[in-house]
């Protein structure tokens, strides 16, 4: 039988009650509130085709370049190997030059680490140093491999990917679990601490030494606290028994495209 | 408009079927997030989202038909994770007494199902969340069981379970005022429930 021919007497009166109680809430003006979604969905739209250009043209651009490229690159690259061969190159190798690459070679090894170092060393409070490349673009933290990671989602909303996983440690500040997702030069990050009620005040202090830039409460959006470190908007709220923040790494997205992704994850 | 045919307008942006769907629902929305939060500027923003992640993912809804109610369980689990992540219990800081309470013209007849009403309607905004999105979904979106366990992602059971500690939460806060027996179908021969009038 189905539930809507099981109404008992009770079930009638709850449901008038409820009816009434529904009906008789009088909701602010209409027109505010459709202007706010309609701004929220023209953005994402606009994010969304701004991305299948992007995508429609990259696909395009691979595509052109194979065709026109990849013979000729061929033909260039068996023409070389020929004319080196004929001359007698590959046996008559003069070692000798070697030395001089091999000064090269370990400059730009060392180089790199030496930089890396340097930043996250010297990075001053309150400075966010930007990076392009997503794998060497955490200058403004330690991070470890995470020996037990929480289970992040592949992607989050808006078509942000998961990059990376890690643990973030900075010296007695507790161990934060934290993501990075990676949208075009767009790039989250997303920490999450198991924490009593005494660590919560402590959340931000320590995310500050995570991120070793200056954290600042700025209000409180739809229950989560609004913060800024190094001027890029984050979030922060808790679940449970574990605080969670969601923070922009790099690009421009704003704190309501950070709320709603927030919204989604939750 | 049908209801698959503004679905799909809505899945092709269509901002004038959005503009129906909002119109039509905007209300019920912002009452079920109110009933929630208990609070007008959460509520609003409850029902703003609500909107903005109905529209864009109107893919997950399988029946047009129903979005009403799928609007709903997106609107309460909002509105209950806003309520974890603040750790606020709203509903009992804040008698507030809904527009509409004191509106009601009560005659001798009705005098007393009215009274009734209203004292369940105080005990409805008592209820925890979960069990409230339950009790909306079947009772005012009239949901089979089954239809809310798959919009909730529960198993049947659970939701049963829930409806059936809401109707005696609602009961025992009416139990002082000698109502309950409607509510736990206890009424017997000498049924003291109140009979709907058609």
């Amino acid at each position: 039988m189905s539930e809507k021919k099981d109404i008992k007497p009770g079930d009638e009166l709850i449901k008038e009650a409820l009816y009434h109680e529904l009906e008789s809430i009088e909701p602010p003006p209409t027109d505010e509130a459709w202007k706010r979604i309609e701004a929220e969905l023209d953005n994402n739209q606009s994010r969304t085709s701004l991305k299948m250009k992007q995508d429609h043209q990259r696909s395009h651009q691979q595509k052109f370049n194979w065709t026109r490229y990849h013979y000729g690159a061929v033909a260039a690259a068996i023409l070389l190997v020929v004319v080196l061969s004929s001359l007698g190159i590959f046996n008559q190798w003069d070692f000798a030059a070697l030395p001089a690459l091999e000064d090269q070679a370990p400059v730009e090894e060392m180089e790199q680490p030496e930089a890396m170092e340097g930043v996250e060393d010297e990075a001053a409070p309150g400075i966010m140093v930007e990076e392009e490349a997503p794998a060497a673009d955490l200058p403004f933290f330690r991070r470890e491999t995470d020996p037990a990671p929480p289970d992040w989602q592949q992607s989050l909303p808006d078509d942000f990917r998961l990059e990376d996983v890690f643990l973030l440690t900075e010296g007695e500040a507790l161990a934060y679990h934290g993501a990075t997702y990676h949208r075009n030069d767009e790039s989250l990050l997303w920490v999450k601490v198991e924490a009593d009620h005494k660590e919560t005040d402590s959340f931000k202090e320590n995310l500050g030494k995570h991120l070793q830039v200056e954290v600042q409460k700025v209000g409180v959006i739809n229950g989560y606290t609004h913060f800024e470190a190094a001027g890029q908007p984050g979030l922060a709220w808790r679940e449970d028994e574990r605080i969670q923040a969601l923070l922009v790494k790099s690009g421009t997205v704003s704190v309501e495209q950070l709320k709603n992704i927030a919204a989604e994850i939750n | 408009m049908e209801p698959e045919k503004l679905k799909e307008l809505v899945r092709q942006n269509d901002n004038e079927a959005r503009r129906q769907l909002f119109e039509a629902y905007y209300k019920r929305t912002y009452s079920v997030a109110f009933n929630i939060l208990r609070r007008r500027e959460n509520a609003e923003d409850i029902t703003q989202d609500a909107f903005i992640k109905a529209f864009k993912n109107i893919d997950q809804l399988k029946d047009g038909a129903k979005f009403g109610a799928w609007l709903a369980v997106i609107t309460s689990n909002l509105a209950r994770n806003y309520l974890k992540r603040e750790k606020r219990i709203l509903f009992t800081d804040e008698e507030t007494v809904a527009p509409g309470e004191s509106e009601v013209n009560y005659t001798e007849d009705s005098a007393m199902r009215n009274l009734e009403i209203d004292r369940i309607r105080k005990a409805i905004r008592k209820l925890p969340a979960e069990q409230y999105q339950a009790v909306v979904l079947q009772y005012y979106y009239d949901l089979k069981v089954e239809d809310i366990a798959g919009m909730l992602e529960l198993r049947p059971g659970t939701v049963k379970s829930r409806l059936h500690r809401a109707r005696q939460r609602l009961a025992g806060e009416l139990e002082q005022k000698g109502d309950s027996a409607c509510l736990l179908d206890k009424g017997g021969a000498g049924d003291p429930c109140p009979k709907k009038k058609t």
